[in-house]
């Protein structure tokens, strides 16, 4: 798994590339979740994820609730396997997608 | 009926003269092309004579001559400027340029009556070029007509010098003097010219109709050969002939690369019963059209030899009496034929003075395995062949070839050879047995770089598959799924499905794994992956704590986030991405199953 961060001001935009899955998915935390201090708008681009497992959902689920604090969070360019995920696991309905 | 004939026919010779017209148009734009060379020569000598005339050299009238030269030059111009605009690629052109030759020529000629009778004989010359009798014909009479006239004005006006031969008392006897003892007998040489002039146009025209046949004919044998070369291809049988990759415990590659030529190099391959496959590669002497039909007529009789009478031996001998019944002199084939058992790995074959096959064992060398040699096929009447047995086991591969790989030379003639063949084997040994053919047909090529190569190149391997290919074992530890994904990875093809649903197993996997991985405590984990007909399956078995999957109750997916339990959810995705799970406990080990329904055009 490889991330790109692009941060301006108080927005951060985060670019995964490769699975999110039950090894990625604890690297991505301890690289994410510090960072999120002060930011007001995340976006998450999925554009090159293959695919998003529990564990995953689990890190954007945390990340989702940091960010409900102090901001918000949306994700962009979810390829269809995740959204496919996200229906049925009915994350679909809590998450901001663009 | 009759009238339909006779369109049919018209419509062909329209077609015909189509081509031929073609050919003839061509040749008109060069002939145009060389004409306006001669006169841009002509123009630039005409140029030397206007200066030459300046300073009195020419005895002849200087003033006459002067406008003479002149106007001669600009009328040139015009169908040199003309031809040169249109790329001499009008129908116009040659008309032009012959009128303004003639007409310059004429011209030229009254002003010098009695010196320079060669003028006349260039239009028609020019005209040869163009390999049209008619055109020939009429430049001849237009050159008469206007050199007539030209002649007579000249003499009437006595113009130039008079020759003083035809010097008479009256001008009307000088007149009738030149044109009866000098014109008359310049004319007849001139006719004498351009009936040689109408011979070569008609010779000219002759050969381009011959040369045009010939190349139809070639075109059309060239046409056939190709014809020939592909049904060729044709018979030999594709991979997918065979069952499909999953249901088969064998990887198997054949591929046969034509040379220039049609040859005669075949190979085929047939499941017997689905226990046994029938493998077979062949060479027939000599190539073209003739080896061509005797790889057909060997390749249908062995084939249909071996259904009834599966034993190699016995194959050769009667396929070899049938293609001797033929007497077809000289002609011979060598054939290599093996049958597979495909359950217990022996190998029985027979070799009618076929190259020796390589043999790789596990984990080894490509080695050749020199099996009795027999004699050809075709080549005597009564012949027997040994069968030769030995077994293959799981990993091992044959390799069967024709002469078109060992022979191949490169540009300093040396050859591929046996050992670069087995190097070559040796180095592509690793995947599957596609690539491994386009492995040794890439060094194959890169060897003989631009030597052309006579022979064709045929080659089949097959290889019997590790079963516990389908089979991977785990250590407990979360970095494991990374390597489980990977496998997921290179059986996927074979898993029938589409990209969206091989990504579904790649997560159930990782799900199951990772609840093993974190709660079980066991200390193996199989994955094994079960092919089958309309379904797939994934075993995953572990050593660890009894666990029910099956048994976790779904988390509510309704609930908002925030208030959920994160819980299960994996399991649950499992559940709704697999078309079926199944768990069982047996002798301490946990079985999970997980099946997918392969997609539609996935089979």
């Amino acid at each position: 798994m490889n991330l790109k961060k692009e941060r301006k001001d108080t927005s951060l935009t985060v670019y995964f590339d490769g699975r999110l899955d039950a090894v990625s998915s604890p690297e991505c935390e301890a690289a994410l979740i510090p960072e999120l201090q002060g930011i007001t708008r995340l976006k998450l681009d999925l554009s090159k994820v293959d695919y998003v497992s529990s564990a995953g959902l689990r890190l954007l689920l945390y990340m989702q609730q940091i960010m409900e604090e102090q901001g918000d969070m949306v994700l962009t360019n979810v390829p269809e396997i995740v959204m496919d995920t996200f229906e049925v696991t009915g994350f679909l309905d809590f998450i901001k997608i663009e | 009926m009759k009238q339909k004939n006779l369109w049919e026919k018209t419509i062909s010779t329209l077609k015909q003269n189509f081509v031929t017209d073609q050919v003839f148009w061509e040749n008109e734009v060069q002939a145009n092309l060389l004409v306006l060379r001669f006169l841009i020569a002509g123009v630039v000598l005409l140029g030397l004579c206007l200066i030459m005339n300046m300073f009195g050299i020419l005895a002849i009238d200087h003033e006459l001559a002067g406008r003479i030269f002149l106007s001669s030059f600009l009328v040139m111009l015009v169908p040199i400027t003309a031809c040169m605009a249109v790329k001499g690629a009008k129908r116009w052109v040659k008309y032009t340029m012959m009128a303004a030759v003639i007409f310059a020529l004429a011209y030229i000629d009254r002003v010098m009556t009695f010196n320079v009778p060669v003028l006349i004989i260039l239009p028609v010359i020019f005209s040869c070029r163009y390999y049209s009798c008619a055109f020939t014909v009429q430049t001849a009479a237009a050159t008469t007509v206007a050199f007539t006239l030209s002649m007579y004005v000249g003499a009437r006006d006595v113009i130039g010098s008079p020759d003083m031969n035809f010097i008479a008392d009256t001008a009307s006897e000088y007149v009738r003097n030149v044109m009866l003892q000098s014109f008359l007998p310049k004319w007849m040489f001139f006719l004498v010219a351009a009936g040689v002039c109408y011979e070569i146009a008609r010779c000219g025209r002759n050969m381009v109709l011959k040369q045009e046949s010939i190349t139809k004919f070639n075109t059309r044998v060239e046409t056939e050969l190709e014809l020939a070369n592909r049904i060729q291809a044709q018979v030999l049988p594709p991979v997918t002939d065979l069952p499909e990759p999953s249901a088969r415990r064998y990887d198997l590659a054949a591929r046969m690369i034509p040379a220039k030529e049609v040859g005669g190099d075949f190979y085929d391959f047939i499941e017997l019963d689905p226990g046994h496959l029938a493998l077979i590669i062949a060479d027939v002497a000599d190539k073209g059209i003739a080896a061509a039909l005797y790889m057909m007529m060997s390749k249908s009789l062995l084939d249909s030899r071996i259904l009834t009478t599966p034993s190699p031996g016995a194959v050769l001998e009667a396929v070899n009496r049938q293609l001797f019944g033929k007497s077809l002199k000289g002609m011979f084939v060598t054939v290599w034929l093996g049958i597979l058992d495909l359950n217990t790995g022996e190998l029985v074959s027979a070799n009618a003075g076929h190259e020796y096959p390589a043999i790789r064992r596990k984990n080894g060398r490509f080695e050749m395995y020199r099996d009795k040699h027999g004699f050809v096929l075709g080549g005597s009447r009564n012949m027997k062949y040994t069968e030769t047995r030995l077994r293959l086991e799981e990993g091992d591969i044959l390799f069967v070839y024709t002469d078109g790989v060992p022979e191949a030379n490169d540009p300093s003639r040396e050859q591929f050879g046996l050992t670069r063949m087995l190097g070559s084997l040796d180095a592509h040994c690793g995947g599957s047995m596609d690539e491994l053919i386009n492995g040794v047909k890439a060094d194959v090529d890169a060897f003989a770089g631009e030597a052309p190569q006579f022979d064709d190149t045929t080659m089949l391997a097959v290889k019997l598959l590790e079963q516990k290919d389908r089979k991977l074992v785990l250590k407990p530890e979360t970095r494991e799924i990374e390597r489980a994904q990977a496998w997921l990875a290179s059986i996927g093809q074979d898993m029938h499905v589409t990209d969206l649903k091989r990504k579904k197993i790649a997560i159930s996997v990782d799900e199951l794994l990772s609840n093993i991985i974190r709660y079980s405590g066991a200390d193996t984990i199989e994955l094994e992956f079960v092919p089958g007909k309309q379904e797939s399956s994934l075993v995953i078995r572990d050593n660890g704590a009894v666990f029910d999957p099956l048994e976790v109750e779904s988390p509510d997916t309704s609930a908002p986030l925030m208030q959920r339990k994160i819980g299960g959810l994996g399991i649950m995705i499992t559940r709704k991405y697999m078309d079926r799970t199944a768990y069982r406990r047996e002798d301490g080990w946990n079985i999970f199953t997980a099946t997918v329904f392969h997609d539609e055009g996935f089979d």
